[in-house]
């Protein structure tokens, strides 16, 4: 499985892709795999404030059900509507299509403990 | 990792499959994708190891004799060839499980019956105890058991065997040579669809499995299995059904004879069936993709009315689906009950999520 080294990662299996002072936030394809087949993907609405580590949402598979965890604190300012209508994009394109929501960061020092690609590859 | 494999493990490994414990053994929730072999199975053909299911025979002049104590159904019913879905009550009526009982001859002194992984040592356990002149035999480990479903199940199988399977109408069974080995061959499922499902000798499981995906069939897990029975609205031991929940309340009277007297849980499930059923299983659609889990509060206007024992996404209503236990306070019969919420709007609540759902009548897919 590849992981784009150009993404930081988290423990939760979530990826961040870092664009000024605004973050995509994604899950990893370990984790897509880890899920299966993806049905349903609950998202706040665009505005909600969230601190680093709250639940921000849940992503549904056939299996089972998991929360997504903001990696970042700041304010959602967009979120992947695609998703609704077709959540296995997220199956198909962890990185690119799948991403779930952006956030803009309140403090962008909060990303420098995130594991790298290769980190987090070990850390599997 | 679970202590017990199917003789078809190595192969599981080699197509890829994502194992799981499942009620002690390793088993494959899902190969490529739940809904791509949910997909195989509805339109095409699919096969599932179903080796962990519990295979017991019985002989001995008592055979039939234990089996009509021990068991709801009538197996003296069942002629040469002939197989047929039954249950072990407990005493006082609750589903101790659910199985099936194979006739090989029409005769007294042998039949065979499949039950459920999870309840396989008890069930053994409590059929010794309700013998008399018979001896039980465990083939669970020497066999091996698949099963093949689907549409095209039929003309997939037919150029491996000599047998005439148009001939295995439904719940029949024929003994003979399946892609060179010898397979004892049912027309009985657990997806809604066509299909068999197939007995050999443990040995010969890789071979069997191999000719079936050289014929095109597609490998499927018990992720698969599990939405197509769902779909189905076929019960599930430990979820719809339960030591706690008696026949009457999951619509399995049919599977009860009448003269209830001479099975064990026979006059309970009787009185009770007469009484009136206090909870009903019942199915729903959710309004939306979300699907509701085992044990989420079925709530109607607000108010707690039962639980859900098993939900799910459903490819072929594009919506969640579930069956739940719901009271029946007025001790309705299970079909009055299920009618008059047809249609009823309700709420699934599991922690803080709540999910909106409508009462639909069951099952949720019918093939054509």
């Amino acid at each position: 499985m590849a992981y784009p080294s150009e993404l930081k990662y988290t423990e939760e299996h979530e990826w961040v892709k870092v664009d000024g002072d605004t973050a995509a936030i994604g899950i990893t394809s370990y984790a897509a795999e880890e899920l299966g087949d993806i049905v349903f993907v609950d998202l706040p609405d665009t505005g909600t404030e969230v601190s680093k580590g709250d639940t921000f949402g849940t992503i549904e598979s056939v299996k089972t059900v998991a929360d997504l965890y903001a990696p970042v604190s700041g304010e959602i300012t967009e979120i992947n509507e695609t998703l609704e209508d077709t959540p296995e994009t997220v199956n198909e394109s962890p990185y690119e299509k799948g991403w779930i929501v952006k956030i803009k960061m309140s403090d962008k020092s909060e990303t420098d403990g995130m594991l790298s690609a290769e980190d987090y590859e070990k850390k599997l | 990792m679970a202590d017990q494999r199917t003789p078809l493990y190595d192969v599981h490994v080699e197509e890829g499959a994502k194992l799981v414990d499942f009620a002690g053994w390793d088993m494959p929730v899902q190969y490529e994708s739940i809904i791509a072999e949910h997909e195989a199975v509805r339109r095409r053909a699919g096969v599932f190891d179903v080796s962990h299911m519990g295979r017991f025979r019985i002989t001995g002049p008592g055979a039939l004799k234990s089996i009509q104590h021990a068991l709801s159904n009538d197996a003296e019913s069942l002629g040469a060839g002939e197989c047929h879905y039954s249950l072990l009550l407990t005493d006082d009526a609750g589903i101790a499980d659910d199985l099936f009982v194979y006739s090989p001859r029409g005769t007294e002194d042998e039949l065979l019956v499949v039950v459920n992984a999870a309840n396989a040592s008890k069930d053994l356990a409590l059929l010794k105890a309700r013998s008399i002149d018979a001896e039980w035999d465990d083939e669970t480990p020497r066999t091996a058991m698949l099963a093949l479903q689907g549409p095209e199940a039929e003309t997939m199988l037919q150029p491996l065997t000599e047998l005439d399977l148009p001939a295995i109408r439904l719940h029949r069974f024929a003994v003979g040579p399946l892609a060179g080995v010898e397979a004892m061959v049912s027309r009985t499922g657990y997806t809604g669809e066509d299909g068999f499902e197939i007995i050999t000798a443990a040995d010969d499981a890789v071979t069997l499995w191999k000719a079936l995906r050289e014929a095109g069939v597609a490998p499927c897990g018990l992720g698969a299995r599990d939405v197509l029975r769902l779909e189905a609205a076929y019960p599930l031991w430990g979820h719809e059904i339960d030591e706690n929940t008696r026949p009457a309340d999951a619509g399995l009277s049919f599977a009860c004879r009448k003269d209830g007297d001479s099975y064990v849980g026979g006059r309970a499930h009787r009185e009770y069936l007469a009484a009136g059923p206090t909870k009903a299983v019942v199915g729903l659609v959710m309004n939306s993709r979300r699907m509701a889990r085992q044990g989420a509060e079925v709530r109607i206007s607000g108010k707690g009315m039962g639980k859900v024992t098993s939900g799910t996404f459903s490819p072929i209503r594009g919506a969640g689906i579930a069956m739940a236990h719901v009271d029946n306070p007025e001790r309705k019969k299970l079909r009055e009950r299920r009618a008059e919420l047809v249609d009823t709007d309700c709420v699934c609540v599991q922690g803080k999520t709540e999910v909106p759902a409508t009462f639909v009548p069951l099952p949720f897919y019918k093939r054509s």
